[in-house]
């Protein structure tokens, strides 16, 4: 998927990630390609067990258990799968730096967050004390945290949650990331916490020219945030495309079918659409198209022979055999709404 | 105060009358030695709520604004400090022995979590019989024949009985925790955060399992939730919750597309919409949720309202009619029409 008219920071080629035994593995991410422009937000969504957190993880290098990923990663003309562990560690929290779904788990409970935030100055930037303790005020403040200056004594239980991932993004800041990676940053928080981290990501992402990749599973979230949206399932891409293009007009079944099963302009109490099944296990995936088992349009192929992604106009990647069937088949209702 | 019934023929099934509860906060030693008050957490704070036979009520609001304690007070789960919870127009707060139990059986909750509010170690046909005769529904050999009776009626697959908790899918599970609570014949459901762990994709085929199986046995549902395109979805009404205290309640659909109070519009378009045309810069409201330990004097929410005045500093707004609903705001008129 080419985003033309912004400079290509990360550009992964055919990333796999496989845990366990390798003559038996389970392949949590498979054959993933995208790239992400300067100062641009991707959105990342799908389902628990797609494999977006994992695409994201792989990218930094900190798959747990220890898993194996191959293919290429390409930042800055550099392949980080080849990057040995020092110099991965020049990079992940440097120039990639990541946010994570629950702040509490990962902030420190027994540091005050000045100091969690100056740790990360003292390991990516030249700063002498003084000055570490002034940018550390002025990141506090510049994620919207009220009394900054008194604040950097605290402890994280002395923190709200939207607060704390606030924290997280300040300390995730402080090295002045060209990528961020932020994995559910805001699945823990109320809407209206919600509302405004997203809205800060946004700002900073435009005022800082720094790119986002975002998981989520909520179509919403991306409507409101993202420029670009990859959905996943099991592990592959089914669509690429700008959100206006994906929200208003997806291709992909599952993208239909999720985006339908969201009440939206349908009458109230009348049954919703719901995507039969459940998401696959990883140990249970057909070798073809991941969403054969619970696709409506499925065909005798599907569950054999794996669609490749193909481009549909200038800025669009659907993989599947049937987007004709696909359309069809959601298509009276979109008429109607 | 009685809210505007949607059936208005018959009487409330259940009748909440200035319900309060409050928690204390355990003291420490050096609390106690520095005397420092006890500090007190009022969860709920005086709500008046009707809920008609065969309605959905929708609960939103922010989490820590008591919406779950509300949902466990009326299943009994806590004991309120004051007010009255009233079922068939008998109050049941006191009750006792069988008559509490006969309580129990026909208020059912469902619980948020699906993998810890069944016990890992009992197959669904251990747990569903548990429940049917700890309340003698049936007995002898009728009791497995209900027990597949209601697997049936939520749609789980056969020889589903016999099986864990663990070799369910979180959809699956969600659905035995329906049955576990239809096996009782309810004649209410409080469902908290029904379907919030699930999978977007899930979350449809429990919703729409929820509304056949309310209208084909004519439950009552009060349906507590954060995701509010799911509470418009299934509620006909809808209390918005702050501080432990009902700031607006009405009709589903004109609550949803015309909320009259500050707080019940922002937190709307705080909620994603599937817009993206639709997008702000700036955050729908701003701060957080206070303490309850220290509810702000006056209207509770004029520390975060923007149209507040010193009017609402002093005095609390009562929940009054409002349009199609309640609203409890002295400016609910100008501001809901701005």
């Amino acid at each position: 998927m080419e985003s033309t008219e912004k400079a290509v920071v990360l550009d992964v080629r055919h990333l796999r990630t496989e845990f366990g035994p390798r003559e038996r593995p389970l392949v949590a991410v498979d054959d993933v390609s995208f790239q992400v422009g300067q100062g641009e937000i991707l959105g990342l969504v799908g389902e628990s067990g797609s494999g977006k957190s994992i695409t994201l993880r792989s990218i930094l290098g900190i798959i747990r258990p220890r898993g194996h990923v191959a293919g290429e990663i390409l930042w800055n003309g550099q392949d980080l799968v080849l990057l040995d562990e020092a110099r991965l560690r020049r990079i992940r929290g440097r120039e990639i730096a990541m946010i994570f779904q629950e702040p509490m788990s990962s902030l420190n409970p027994l540091l005050t967050v000045g100091l969690q935030i100056q740790e990360n100055l003292v390991a990516h930037t030249d700063l002498d004390a003084k000055a570490r303790k002034a940018r550390a005020i002025e990141l506090l403040d510049l994620v919207g945290i009220p009394g900054a200056r008194n604040r950097l004594d605290d402890f994280p239980h002395e923190f709200s949650g939207g607060m704390r991932q606030r924290v997280m993004i300040a300390i995730a800041l402080a090295s002045n990331p060209k990528l961020l990676l932020a994995d559910e940053p805001t699945t823990a928080l109320d809407v209206t916490i919600q509302d405004q981290i997203l809205r800060l990501i946004q700002a900073l992402s435009r005022d800082l020219g720094m790119a986002v990749i975002l998981v989520t599973h909520d179509m919403g979230v991306v409507a409101e945030t993202c420029d670009r949206v990859a959905v996943m399932y099991g592990g592959r891409l089914c669509e690429v495309g700008t959100t206006t293009d994906v929200i208003a007009d997806a291709r992909h079944p599952y993208s239909l079918g999720l985006l339908r099963s969201i009440p939206r302009d349908v009458a109230p109490r009348t049954p919703l659409y719901s995507i039969p099944g459940a998401p696959p296990a990883l140990n249970a995936l057909p070798p073809g198209c991941a969403f054969s088992a619970r696709c409506p349009v499925a065909g005798r192929e599907c569950p054999d022979v794996r669609p490749a992604l193909e481009a549909i106009g200038s800025s669009r990647l659907v993989g599947c055999h049937h987007l004709e069937d696909a359309l069809a088949h959601f298509g009276p209702r979109e008429a109607a709404q | 105060m009685t809210s505007t019934p949607v059936h208005a023929s018959t009487t409330p099934l259940l009748s909440l009358r200035a319900l309060s509860i409050q928690f204390e906060k355990r003291r420490s030693l050096s609390d106690t030695l520095a005397r420092r008050p006890q500090q007190v957490v009022s969860a709920v704070n005086g709500i008046d709520l009707d809920v008609m036979p065969g309605e959905t009520l929708g609960i939103v609001g922010e989490s820590g604004c008591g919406k779950s304690t509300l949902a466990r007070l009326i299943a009994g789960l806590h004991r309120p400090t004051s007010g009255d919870i009233l079922f068939e127009g008998e109050s049941v707060v006191g009750l006792k022995g069988a008559r509490r139990r006969a309580y129990n059986r026909r208020v059912q909750m469902m619980f948020q979590d699906p993998y810890t509010s069944l016990n890992p170690r009992m197959t669904v046909r251990d747990t569903l019989r548990e429940a049917i005769t700890v309340h003698r529904m049936s007995e002898g050999a009728e009791v497995d024949r209900r027990v597949d009776e209601l697997l049936d009626l939520v749609r789980l697959p056969e020889g589903a009985a016999d099986k864990y908790p663990h070799e369910f899918s979180g959809g699956q599970r969600q659905r035995i925790g329906i049955a576990r609570a239809l096996s009782l014949e309810p004649t209410c459901l409080v469902a908290d955060e029904l379907v919030s762990a699930l999978d977007v994709s899930v979350q449809a085929q429990v919703v729409n399992l929820l509304i056949e199986l309310q209208d084909e046995l004519g439950l009552t549902v009060l349906f507590v939730a954060h995701d509010l395109r799911l509470v418009r979805h299934v509620s006909h009404r809808v209390a918005v919750i702050y501080l432990g205290a009902i700031v607006e309640i009405g009709p589903s659909e004109a609550l949803f597309s015309k909320p009259m109070h500050p707080y019940s519009k922002g937190l709307l378009a705080a909620a994603p919409s599937l817009d993206p045309g639709a997008r702000r810069r700036a955050p729908a409201l701003s701060g957080e949720l206070p303490s309850p330990l220290a509810i702000p004097p006056g209207c509770p929410f004029h520390v975060r309202c923007p149209h507040a005045t010193e009017r609402c500093r002093r005095e609390k707004p009562a929940l009054r009619p409002v349009g199609s609903g309640m609203t409890a705001c002295h400016f609910a008129e100008t501001i809901g029409d701005a």
